[in-house]
């Protein structure tokens, strides 16, 4: 299948003190068409720092390398005025906070026919007509009224029907939902989960889901990547991955959540934090938490091992021996 | 979610609807001082609006009958209701026509202010950096010079006139407003939907007119009410030390200045226009403070 997005060696840094730090690092993947793949790793981890990056939406403090390769062009290389068009357009976003995704002077219609105008050029009349059509698509009741309101007058479930409609406006090839479930409760989040995976079989869009929950990707992928401290420390198809994970990271990942299947057991909790940008491990960035370091670990940072096609782990415990010196 | 009632629209429309003039009720009861200020405000445009119509006589026309045999002022009496001043003007047709300069001065010298302070606090406020540090020292400038000296070494070069005097104050008012702004948008910028509207391919000019500028609105009417009661004051400060607006035109300034020379007997000359330039300092004071109650409930001293 052909690949919407390729990112190769995507690498990030914070300027901090004057000094840059990596905040993301070496980060290998891509989407195929109308494939949802999942970015999971706690907070902090640099999957929202990953996405910004794909969009270009980081702030000045940042520097970022690598390349994001869409449609035969490094996003990372293109002029701002030719990635103003891609965004919304080509690739667009839904953000985890729906009660602040919205501006709240502005008609729900209106912020819909913004993106409408801008790559469809489209005002009055037809980009209100589309835009009903769009929360319509979403599945917002009343939709010929919900276009005239203001955010502040819709549930928080409801505002993220509006963002997706407003990213999907344009029919976009790739759709980056930065935890677009956090803030919603149970049975909306299933609402939106369910919309989100509708649209993207009905449109073809490959979604890039960014999320913290293991259920969202079980329900949602076909294929996920684990990132840790900056790093995909392991990606692959979801079943292979939740049946037989490989990193150590990913194998604590899966034991601290409780599991319906099986018999009941205590939950393993990862022992010790995150580390912070300005004190990282000098080898694995996974080393000290984990309980298989060796040596090597705490001195060399491992490289990417394929254990099975299109599964790929980044870990020691997986290197052949001879490498490992 | 999905399930609507069948007269789900009806009842919501008409909800709406009674939402509204609810929270007007409301809004009278709990901010009276607001209304006192928009009614004030709301007199004084109609005044300067409907000057001709409601001045009983020519604002520059001397009357035979205006002076006094020995050549003194008129006290005030059925023909001329404020009395007349020292060349034997109708002093009411005088104020009516000055609430013309007034509030002129007042809303465009707040206007030019008002653009020069908004453009420029956006820009600070977005960008930061050093275009921020640049701007913020320039307004520290603006803010640190005396008023009052500025305005005369302008006013001395431009010629003063109405359009002079509005000009020069504006060119100077725009500190505040340009400090306010600022902090609202280091405020709203940190929104998702500032980085939502990027993400949906706008440019950075688009951003900081339709997306940020209607979000840090609020606080910039209030003090836009409250400088053009201080601009009014400014204008009147200037013709009474003879710079700003110039006689034959009536402006209340330059007609506290000429009541000043005959105060001891033609006391009326003064007050009118002073008690008219406390009038409508007070409601634009009053407009002001209450908006920026009814946009910041925190605040608990209204009313």
């Amino acid at each position: 299948m052909a690949k919407v997005l390729d990112v190769r060696g995507l690498r990030v840094d914070f300027r901090i003190d004057e000094r840059y730090y990596p905040a993301v690092h070496d980060i290998h993947f891509h989407i195929d068409e109308g494939e949802t793949l999942g970015l999971v790793g706690e907070s902090g981890c640099g999957k929202s720092v990953t996405s910004l990056a794909i969009m270009r939406l980081l702030g000045p403090g940042t520097k970022v390398s690598g390349e994001v390769r869409y449609g035969g062009k490094n996003l990372l290389a293109i002029p701002d005025a030719e990635m103003r068009r891609i965004r919304g357009n080509d690739i667009s976003m839904i953000f985890q906070e729906p009660m602040t995704s919205l501006n709240p002077v502005q008609r729900i219609g209106t912020q819909i026919g913004e993106s409408l105008f801008l790559h469809r050029g489209l005002t009055g009349r037809a980009a209100r007509e589309q835009a009903i059509q769009l929360l319509q698509e979403v599945g917002i009741p009343r939709a010929e009224e919900v276009v005239d309101d203001y955010p502040h007058q819709l549930s928080g479930g409801m505002r993220q029907r509006v963002m997706i409609a407003i990213a999907m406006a344009c029919n976009p090839k790739l759709l980056i939902a930065d935890e677009p479930t956090t803030a919603l409760d149970v049975t909306i989040q299933a609402q939106i989960l369910d919309l989100m995976r509708r649209l993207s079989r009905d449109h073809g869009t490959s979604i890039l889901l960014i999320t913290h929950d293991l259920g969202v990707v079980a329900e949602m992928c076909q294929r996920v990547a684990v990132m840790y401290a900056g790093q995909i420390v392991e990606q692959g198809p979801v079943r292979e991955i939740f049946k037989h994970p490989q990193h150590p990271y990913t194998i604590g990942l899966l034991n601290s959540i409780p599991r319906m299947d099986g018999p009941r057991t205590r939950l393993t909790p990862i022992e010790g934090n995150v580390p912070s940008l300005r004190n990282m491990p000098r080898g694995c960035r996974f080393a000290p938490r984990c309980p298989h370091a060796m040596d090597v670990c705490r001195a060399q940072d491992p490289e990417p091992v394929m254990v099975e096609p299109g599964h790929d782990v980044r870990c020691w415990l997986h290197a052949p021996v001879k490498e490992a010196r | 979610m999905s399930t609507v009632l069948p007269n789900g629209s009806l009842t919501q429309a008409a909800e709406r609807k009674r939402g509204i003039g609810r929270a007007l009720v409301k809004s009278i009861r709990e901010y009276p001082m607001v209304y006192l200020g928009s009614f004030i405000v709301f007199v004084l445009i109609v005044v300067a609006v409907f000057a001709p119509w409601l001045a009983p006589y020519d604002p520059t026309k001397q009357f035979a009958n205006g002076l006094t045999p020995d050549g003194m002022p008129v006290a005030p009496n059925h023909q001329f209701l404020l009395g007349t001043d020292d060349v034997g003007r109708d002093e009411l047709s005088r104020l009516i026509y000055g609430s013309r300069v007034s509030l002129e001065v007042g809303i465009f010298a707040t206007f030019i202010s008002l653009v020069i302070g908004t453009t420029l606090g956006l820009i600070s406020g977005y960008f930061g950096g050093v275009i921020d540090s640049v701007i913020m020292r320039l307004t520290d400038v603006v803010l640190a010079f005396p008023f009052l000296l500025l305005t005369m070494a302008l006013v001395a070069v431009l010629q003063p006139s109405v359009t002079n005097v509005f000009i020069a104050i504006g060119v100077q008012g725009w500190g505040t407003m340009a400090r306010v702004v600022r902090g609202q948008v280091l405020a709203v910028k940190s929104f998702e939907y500032v980085q939502a509207e990027r993400a949906i391919g706008a440019s950075t000019a688009r951003i900081l007119f339709r997306v940020i500028l209607p979000n840090v609105l609020g606080p910039v009417i209030v003090l836009a009410a409250l400088s053009v009661g201080f601009n009014i004051l400014a204008e009147a400060g200037l013709s009474v030390l003879g710079i700003g607006v110039q006689p034959p035109t009536p402006s209340w300034g330059n007609m506290v200045s000429e009541g000043l020379l005959t105060y001891r007997f033609a006391p009326w000359m003064m007050w009118a226009p002073g008690t008219a330039l406390l009038i409508a300092v007070l409601g634009f004071n009053l407009l002001g403070d209450g908006l920026r109650d009814i946009f910041d409930p925190r605040t608990t001293t209204h009313g």
